[in-house]
């Protein structure tokens, strides 16, 4: 990897390919069981016991205001995120895919995702916070997330 | 600032518990206890503070501590009088080094000169007063001692300087007449000449202060010149010296003159080329040392017969104060010296006298070095101010500090050194800790620890769910593995514990703070500060305690000239005192001074609109007090600077409940008033009951819930009422208000009027007009129909006692049963309506994710056993989100229940034995449950039950109280009481019912350890159990190694018509882990088999009715499929007694009795028939 380079973890989501930096990642890890938390934004989906640490396990498919699935995926995937980019907190993608290099010069932060209007009814819906950029990978455009901002955003939500 | 953070972090925790000390010492010096030993205290504390301080260059906190240090010196020394003046400037100097450690980081940039103003103002008095001695030495003369005693004196007492002696000159003609020896000295000395004359024993007019006028001493002796006065100023010298140029005078004659003439300090020894091997050194021996003298270059080198080049005159003399500080940087070297050569000791006196340090300097990190408390080998001279206090105690404290350099316990004084019931708060707070058995951990460090043995304890569940657990073998070490692992969760939690003196510590400072202000005498009593509670119950009492103890002296404690009047002692008495009292800690406030005045509360109560004249016509003294626990509340009609400002019981009493606590105010007018606060020993675990709504799990905690509504059938729709847009039920002629959680968490907003009603709606199934009139005409006749019911328990207590199955849950608006859970929220009363309860359990609380604060419904969260995570409810929250909250109290009615919680509770009667009955405090008691004769494992003499995957002993209260024993049954049941050190269960055959009322407890007829006493209740007599007390007996064992569920041990059937046998058997069968059940004969084996099954079947062979080989044919016979194994246990020894047992259907014939041989055996057989399967 050249100083140019960073690696990215890809995922999918409602059919689309997101990625974000590997070094934001702790784990992945899949088949938990979600105790709900009332009167949250529905981007959480709740509690999850993670080897005795209780881990905040939240939906981008609702923060970005992608469709979101009738049915729970049973294939769904925690990427569980490094405490200095998100305590305690993991966020479900439907899959990951593999780790690649996406070199600098080839994101192009100032795209955004299309639907990027806020959803009046929908606060939680916050794409543009999130995207960091847009990254070309050979197998095509991979949307590049800051994670950071997940806590930040819900914070924010929470608080309007 | 270069330090890491963590030795800062240890310098900040180390110089907290040093000031505390050094505080608490001040304080105590004050009151005139041991002044000279609290002093001495203090000075290595603040000395240790300095060192640490030095050591990460915080050059603020080190400057104060120095010069705080230096006044403290000053103070042990006796050369300035131990003065209130001074003792305030030091506190004050503590306060200050208190805020600058608070923030480390920008100490260095605080302004500390009126500290150090303040503590030189002080040191000023104390500045060596330079002054001439003359006196005539004939006047000692009487004794020889006393002129050496004189001289030793002085040396002790002041520096010394141009001694000069002069025969005078006599008129010979003159018979009989006497020289005059006449001997003067310029002194450099702290205290006023007459202090010094009185302590040399010499006439005051000796010693005359240059500047007073001359003639007032003796004139200077004739015939010879007096020296030039020195101009009496200490210099410093560095003295550097090849001590082989004293070979030829002697060493020894060198180092006295040398003491003599001056202080010594920074000495150090150099051997060149230690060649050990080639014999004894002969390089240079090179001696330096920084000499401190009034004397001038000239006058020391001749009198020590050195040249003036052998010293190098230092320009500016260090300040008075900073000697001390000299003195320990001086210790290194010294100790350094004596370390690698100890001959110079012996040439040396000073030196030799110290003790070796050798091992200090040996392995002990800097930091151990530069902290070490006054050291001894510091001060080579005698002539020192300093030396002979610190020289016999310090050694051993020193080299242990040393030992371990970062140490401190997790919490201060672990067993304070006088008993601890008696122990006054200087004795308790000076109670040195041994600290080399404890290291510094840092909290977060247990918190991981403690979900790592969460952790340890799901994987054991996911394994016993597995199914190669049902392997027996696998089971007992599941079994061991959960034991294990929830003892290492105790074990970290106790590691969290603190002794209670540690939050003590600052209280007698506060006390006399207030006295001080308030013009009072106050003193302040602690006991108990060896009671230990976690370090979060004991951070967040703080506040609390001080709010409660200054107000008993502002407003207790009357002024000196009052409580003269009322005949009372003139110093007010605050006691503060800890205890256990089960599993919570009690800690009383007490003070002696008015009491609470009940007519000055009334007139404020009405005067501000907090009750009526009606209410408060109808409260007893009590409630009257408890007004004072309303916010808005103060009794003082002067607000004073320290309390009465309308801030006060009130938030003391929500922060203990927030504590999990509760807090009750008595008072005896003109007697006093008491405080008594309960609160939990830990925060970290809590017991909650378990509750399901909608398929989640829910946790509510303990102390919150009052009882448990059962209601099912018809009952619910006798039992709800509509009111308005309020469900309510009646309990006990009542109205509680009801909460529907599922509704609760499905409106994330704060429920409206219009909210509620849709949901009545809802469960009702009528428009709430319709459901309101419903209601009051239900609510009439429920009152009509109750009014007689007075104390008597309803149905539904019974079921909040006896927990019940739950059953297979139904679609929530069909419901036909319903569990309402009552709670104590903030101001009132409520019952949530779950799902189901289910089990009590001891959870692990966590606080709920940053992003989600401000829930209100969540206190946290937690992982269940099973691996899941439960919130923990906050009732109030729930309250105020389900709009029943009345936050003010004003508006809210009196509290009806408030009455009867004073002095009635609800009771439990129970029935052990047939004779007797028993009555247990229902908050006593986790809860109750049913359980068959087959769940309880008897393993050894020992019986256990297996509730919630825990095993708990059992107790049987004829085994510790005389009463009659149970007789067997098939079903039993268990009260399983609140615990303090291990659960545990008591055995009982019937709960008879639960009472709510006042119960007199007759505390006089009987005497049981394990009894409160007896008392009457529905009529009949009946005996008070005292929970703790049964704990207590509990025999001292753990659990044996293999107690596991019922179902993993081997049953063994035993049949043996001996009853000494029968019990040495099954003692040994037990002992080994099996389940033993025994039977007299064989037929009454064949009448168990048909009931029961069983691994292996031993039997006797002679019995009556059936003998062995019968049985045995028998049994082949009946079950032809050998489900089970057989064992002949006999005293027939025969070989054709042997070839019968076989031929009957026996696997093995064994002789009796050799135990080891039976379990071999026994253990054998099980495990061909395990090969077998």
């Amino acid at each position: 990897m050249s100083d140019g380079e960073r690696l990215v973890c890809t995922f999918r989501i409602a059919g689309r390919l997101f990625g974000i930096d590997v070094l934001a990642i702790r784990g992945i890890t899949a088949d938990r069981r979600y105790t709900p938390i009332p009167h949250t934004p529905p981007a959480v989906i709740g509690y999850t016991n993670l080897r005795g640490e209780i881990i905040l396990a939240i939906d981008l498919a609702q923060m970005l205001g992608l469709p979101v699935a009738a049915a729970v995926n049973p294939h769904a995937q925690l990427i569980l995120l490094r405490p200095s980019v998100g305590e305690a907190c993991g966020l479900l993608v439907d899959e990951v895919y593999d780790v690649a290099p996406v070199s600098a010069d080839r994101v192009d932060a100032t795209r955004a995702l299309e639907s990027s209007e806020l959803l009046e009814d929908r606060p939680w819906v916050v794409p543009q916070a999130l995207v960091a950029g847009i990254g070309m990978l050979p197998q095509g455009l991979v949307v590049l997330l800051d994670p950071a901002q997940v806590l930040l955003q819900l914070e924010r939500i929470r608080s309007l | 600032m270069n330090a890491s953070r963590s030795t800062a972090n240890d310098f900040v925790c180390e110089a907290r518990e040093h000031l505390a000390l050094v505080e608490a010492g001040l304080l105590a010096a004050e009151c005139g206890q041991d002044i000279a030993a609290q002093i001495d205290r203090c000075f290595r504390g603040m000395h240790s503070l300095k060192g640490g301080a030095g050591l990460l260059g915080l050059r603020n906190i080190r400057l104060v501590a120095n010069r705080a240090e230096n006044l403290l010196d000053a103070l042990r020394a006796g050369t300035i009088p131990v003065s209130t003046d001074c003792l305030e400037s030091l506190l004050v100097a503590c306060d200050r080094l208190g805020s600058l450690i608070d923030d480390l980081a920008g100490s260095d940039d605080a302004d500390i000169a009126a500290t150090l103003a303040r503590l030189d103002q002080c040191l000023q008095t104390a500045a060596p007063l330079a002054m001439r001695l003359s006196l005539d030495l004939a006047t000692l003369e009487d004794t020889t001692d006393r002129v050496t005693g004189f001289f030793r004196r002085l040396i002790e007492l002041a520096e010394v300087a141009s001694p000069r002696v002069a025969l005078s000159a006599i008129d010979v003609a003159a018979p009989f007449a006497r020289p005059e020896l006449r001997y003067e000295v310029d002194l450099l000395a702290l205290g006023t000449p007459a202090l010094i004359a009185e302590r040399l024993g010499v006439a005051e007019t000796c010693l005359v202060v240059p500047d007073m006028p001359a003639g007032a001493g003796p004139q200077p002796i004739a015939g010879r010149a007096p020296c030039p006065p020195s101009p009496l100023v200490l210099r410093s010298y560095d003295l550097a010296l090849d001590l082989r140029r004293l070979a030829d005078r002697g060493v020894a004659s060198f180092f006295q003159e040398l003491v003599a003439a001056c202080r010594v300090e920074r000495v150090e020894l150099r051997i060149e080329d230690p060649a050990i091997e080639q014999g004894l050194p002969r390089g240079a021996v090179l001696y330096s040392a920084r000499l401190e003298t009034t004397l001038s270059t000239a006058e020391l080198a001749a009198r020590l017969g050195l040249a003036e080049s052998d010293f190098r005159a230092l320009d500016e003399p260090p300040p008075y104060g900073d000697a001390p500080a000299a003195r320990a940087a001086a210790a290194e070297a010294s100790a350094a010296a004596v370390e690698s050569q100890t001959r110079p000791a012996s040439a040396s006196p000073p030196v030799s006298s110290a003790p070796p340090v050798a091992p200090s300097a040996a392995g002990a990190p800097p930091v151990a070095r530069s902290t070490a408390a006054g050291l001894p080998s510091a001060t080579v001279t005698p002539a020192s101010t300093t030396a002979a206090p610190s020289a016999a105690g310090s050694p051993a404290l020193s080299v242990a500090a040393r030992a371990v350099p970062a140490a401190a316990p997790v919490g201060l004084p672990a067993a304070p050194a006088e008993s601890p019931s008696t122990a006054k708060a200087s004795s308790a707070v000076f109670a040195e800790t041994d600290r080399s058995g404890s290291v510094r951990i840092q909290v977060e460090l247990l918190d991981r620890l403690m979900n790592l043995a969460g952790e340890l304890l799901q994987t054991r569940n996911e394994l016993a769910s597995s199914r190669q657990a049902q392997d027996p073998e696998l089971a007992g070490a599941l079994q061991r593995l959960r034991m294990v692992s929830s003892e290492m969760q105790n074990t970290i939690l106790l590691a969290r514990m603190q002794p209670v003196g540690n939050l003590f510590l600052k209280f007698p400072r506060l006390v006399r703070n207030v006295a001080k202000q308030l013009g009072k005498q106050i003193e302040l009593e602690v006991q108990g500060t060896e009671v230990e509670l976690d370090k979060s119950v004991i951070e967040m009492l703080s506040d609390p305690l001080t709010h409660i103890i200054r107000n008993g002296c502002d407003h207790g404690i009357e002024a000196p000239e009052e409580r003269a009047r009322r005949g009372k002692p003139t110093t007010g008495k605050v006691t503060l005192r800890a205890r256990h009292e089960g599993r919570r800690i009690a800690i009383e406030i007490c003070d002696d001074g008015r009491g609470i005045d009940m007519h000055g509360v009334r007139r404020k109560a009405l005067a501000l609109g907090l009750r009526s004249e009606v209410e408060l016509d109808h409260m007893d003294r009590r409630e009257l007090m408890e007004l004072i626990l309303l916010p808005g509340f103060t009794t003082t009609t002067a607000v004073t600077e320290l309390s009465g400002r309308g801030v006060g019981m009130d938030v003391v009493k929500t922060n203990i409940e927030r504590l999990g606590g509760s807090l009750s105010l008595s008072s005896t007018p003109g007697e006093g008033t008491v405080v008594l606060l309960h609160v939990p020993l830990t925060l970290a675990i809590i017991p909650c009951l378990l509750a399901t709504i909608d398929n989640g799990w829910y946790a509510i905690p303990q102390k919150d819930v009052e009882e448990i509504v059962y209601l099912h059938g018809e009952q619910i729709d006798e039992r709800l009422e509509v009111a308005f847009d309020q469900e309510f039920t009646r309990l006990r002629g009542q109205l509680l208000p009801l909460v529907r959680l599922q509704d609760v968490f499905a409106h994330p907003q704060p429920l409206s009027g219009s909210d509620r009603r849709a949901i009545i709606a809802r469960h009702h199934g009528l428009d709430v007009a319709a459901a309101a009139q419903r209601a009051a005409s239900g609510s009439r006749a429920a009152g009509s129909q109750r009014t007689a019911s007075g104390s008597r328990a309803a149905g539904s207590r019974a079921a909040a006692a006896v927990a019940e199955q739950p059953a297979p849950r139904a679609a929530p608006v069909a419901a036909r049963e319903l569990f309402c859970v009552v709670v104590r929220g903030e101001h009132e009363r409520y019952g949530m309506i779950v799902d189901h309860v289910h089990a009590t359990e001891e959870i692990v609380v966590k606080p709920m994710h940053r992003v989600l604060r401000g829930l209100g419904c969540f206190a946290g969260a937690t992982i269940l056993g099973d691996g899941g995570v439960a919130l923990i409810l906050n009732t109030v929250g729930i309250a105020k989100h389900a709009g029943l909250a009345m936050a003010d109290p004003r508006t809210q009615p009196l509290a009806l229940e408030g009455r009867d919680r004073q002095e009635q509770q609800t009771v439990l009667v129970f029935k052990a034995g047939p004779q007797e009955r028993f009555v247990v405090p229902l908050h006593d008691l986790r809860r109750v449950e049913r359980i068959s004769a087959d769940r309880i494992d008897r393993v050894g003499d020992r019986e256990f039950v297996t509730l919630d995957a825990g095993v708990l002993p059992i107790v049987r209260l004829d085994q510790s109280l005389p009463v009659s024993a149970i007789e067997p049954s098939d079903e039993y049941v268990v009260l399983l009481p609140v615990w303090h050190l291990r659960p545990y269960a008591i055995l009982a055959t019937a709960v008879v019912d639960s009472i709510f009322g006042a119960v007199s407890v007759d505390t006089d007829g009987i005497h049981a350890d394990g009894l409160v006493g007896s008392t009457q209740i529905l009529g009949e007599f009946a005996l008070v159990l005292d929970v703790f007390r049964v704990e207590s007996q509990l025999p001292k064992w753990t659990p044996p190694a293999l107690p596991g569920p019922e179902s993993k041990l081997r049953r063994v059937l035993l049949v043996e018509d001996t009853q000494f046998f029968r019990q040495v058997v099954r003692h040994h069968l037990e002992s080994a882990g099996y389940r033993v059940t025994t039977v007299e004969h064989g037929a009454a084996a064949l009448v168990v088999l048909e009931r029961e099954t069983f691994d292996l079947v031993i039997s006797d062979i002679e019995m009556p009715v059936m003998d062995g080989w019968t049985l045995a044919q028998e049994i082949r016979r009946r079950y032809p499929e050998r489900k089970f194994r057989m064992l002949a246990l006999t005293t027939l020894h025969r070989e054709e007694d042997r070839a019968k047992s076989l031929a009957s259907g026996f696997d093995r014939h064994e002789v009796k009795l050799d135990p080891q041989r039976l379990l071999d055996a026994a253990a054998a057989l099980l495990e061909t028939r395990h090969e077998r399967r």
